[in-house]
């Protein structure tokens, strides 16, 4: 299980590329989707989930859309454009985010030095 | 995957509900992503009951949902961020100046009266109505606004009476007379009415009320001492006896039976009772002193003025002694002189 310390950074990136690939999403469908992907390593809480949604609804990077579901209102989040366009930035920096940690976790002995 | 009945999920928001969500379309949202994660538990064979309470435990505290509700306005509205760090910055340097400020008019050190006027300005201009505003947007209902407001006079005028009280600013008097009409009249009633339809009430109607009735019938009794007026130690012994062997006990059993745990509330309770009452008792006993001192004053006052001989006698029983001092005097210089 990764720590949420670890996760803080990446969630917003990691909601952005699944709404991007899966399209409109609820709450509770992006944490069983994160968890099936990672085999259970990532586990979104929703004390961490809704205030990033509710934040990047109010960026109008997604947009909701409610509809009935089984004697509840089911809140759906999807894309808006500026959020499709910006899902490709961010997905640039993540990489290079770990490929600079490989940089430093690969790390070998002396090679600096040499 | 088992569907929840219609009563299953009114459960489950009424739940939400009662832990005040109320921001956007955070309720639905809970709720769905509550009763889906019950369902599932369902899937995999425990009854409803079961997987609820198993879903209430994952969660932790019974706060958890209005965290999530805070960190989410913390997060989206700017404004309300703001507010929340006004309220923390201003709440403590106002406590801290008002509380260095007395240290120095305790010790007549300078600036005391500087730092007092500074400390009540920041915490009746800054953080009052900053606390207010966070409340409101947490809560936004009307109902509770009503308490919100009555709060917010009560302090502002007492922070202003004890102000103008220790500034010998005139004015003090009706400030700290409006202060207590303002509690007794506005801010009792405004508590006990929350408290009485409050969803996660805890004991029996008629313990609010009886608590609330001895703390306006205790506060009129300090309030009557203050003002010298009659019955005030009758007022005061009648709603602290009421309070304490009646209204508390009876509230801490009832209460005591549901919760396994302390709950925060109670530490609250307790402290903060003996913070009002401890500094109340002891300016009643320095009130009394007083009461006696001027009591003395004036009958001594009286008797001289009823037989004005005594007054005569005295003073001139006065002056014989100051002659015979003097005669004592002279006579032992004579002494030294031979």
């Amino acid at each position: 299980m990764i720590s949420s310390e670890l996760l803080k950074g990446s969630l917003r990136t990691i909601v952005l590329k699944l709404l991007k690939e899966e399209g409109p999403m609820h709450g509770y469908a992006i944490t069983r989707r994160v968890e099936e992907l990672t085999e259970g390593k990532i586990k979104l809480t929703y004390g961490a989930l809704y205030p990033l949604l509710h934040k990047l609804e109010s960026e109008k990077v997604l947009v909701t859309t409610s509809e009935n579901y089984n004697n509840r209102i089911r809140i759906s989040y999807s894309l808006t454009p500026e959020g499709h366009s910006l899902v490709a930035e961010k997905i640039k920096e993540l990489r290079e985010f770990i490929d600079s940690l490989h940089q430093i976790i690969d790390l070998k002995p002396g090679i600096s030095h040499a | 995957m088992p569907e929840l009945t219609p009563r299953e999920v009114d459960i489950i928001s009424n739940a939400v509900r009662a832990q005040g969500i109320i921001y956007s379309h955070l309720p639905d949202d809970l709720i769905d992503h509550l009763c889906c994660d019950v369902e599932s538990l369902m899937h995999e064979g425990s009854t409803f009951t079961d997987a609820f309470a198993a879903v209430r435990r994952k969660m932790g505290s019974y706060r958890r949902l209005r965290e999530i509700q805070e960190e989410t306005l913390f997060a989206v509205d700017t404004k309300y961020r703001k507010m929340k760090t006004t309220m923390k910055i201003s709440g403590i340097a106002g406590t801290i100046l008002f509380g260095l400020a007395s240290l120095f008019k305790i010790m007549h050190w300078p600036l005391a009266g500087v730092m007092m006027v500074l400390g009540a300005m920041t915490l009746t201009l800054a953080f009052m109505p900053s606390a207010l505003m966070v409340l409101w947007k947490e809560t936004r209902s009307k109902k509770r606004l009503f308490l919100f407001i009555s709060t917010f006079l009560a302090a502002l005028l007492t922070i202003g009476g004890i102000l103008f009280k220790v500034q010998h600013w005139p004015g003090a008097g009706v400030i700290i007379t409006l202060s207590g009409v303002v509690t007794i009249f506005l801010l009792m009633p405004a508590i006990l009415h929350s408290a009485l339809v409050s969803q996660e009430r805890r004991a029996a109607p008629v313990v609010y009320i009886i608590g609330a009735i001895a703390i306006v019938l205790s506060f009129t009794g300090f309030f009557f001492k203050l003002m010298h007026w009659p019955l005030a130690g009758m007022l005061i012994v009648t709603g602290l006896l009421v309070l304490f062997l009646i209204a508390f006990p009876w509230y801490v059993i009832t209460t005591m039976k549901n919760d396994t745990h302390v709950r925060p509330e109670f530490i609250f309770m307790v402290v903060g009772s003996l913070a009002v009452l401890l500094p109340l008792s002891l300016m009643n006993l320095n009130l009394q002193e007083y009461d006696k001192k001027i009591m003395n004053e004036m009958t001594e006052d009286l008797s001289v003025q009823r037989n004005p001989e005594t007054t005569l006698q005295l003073s001139g029983a006065f002056e014989a002694v100051s002659e015979e001092k003097i005669d004592s005097k002279e006579g032992e210089k004579e002494v030294i002189t031979k």
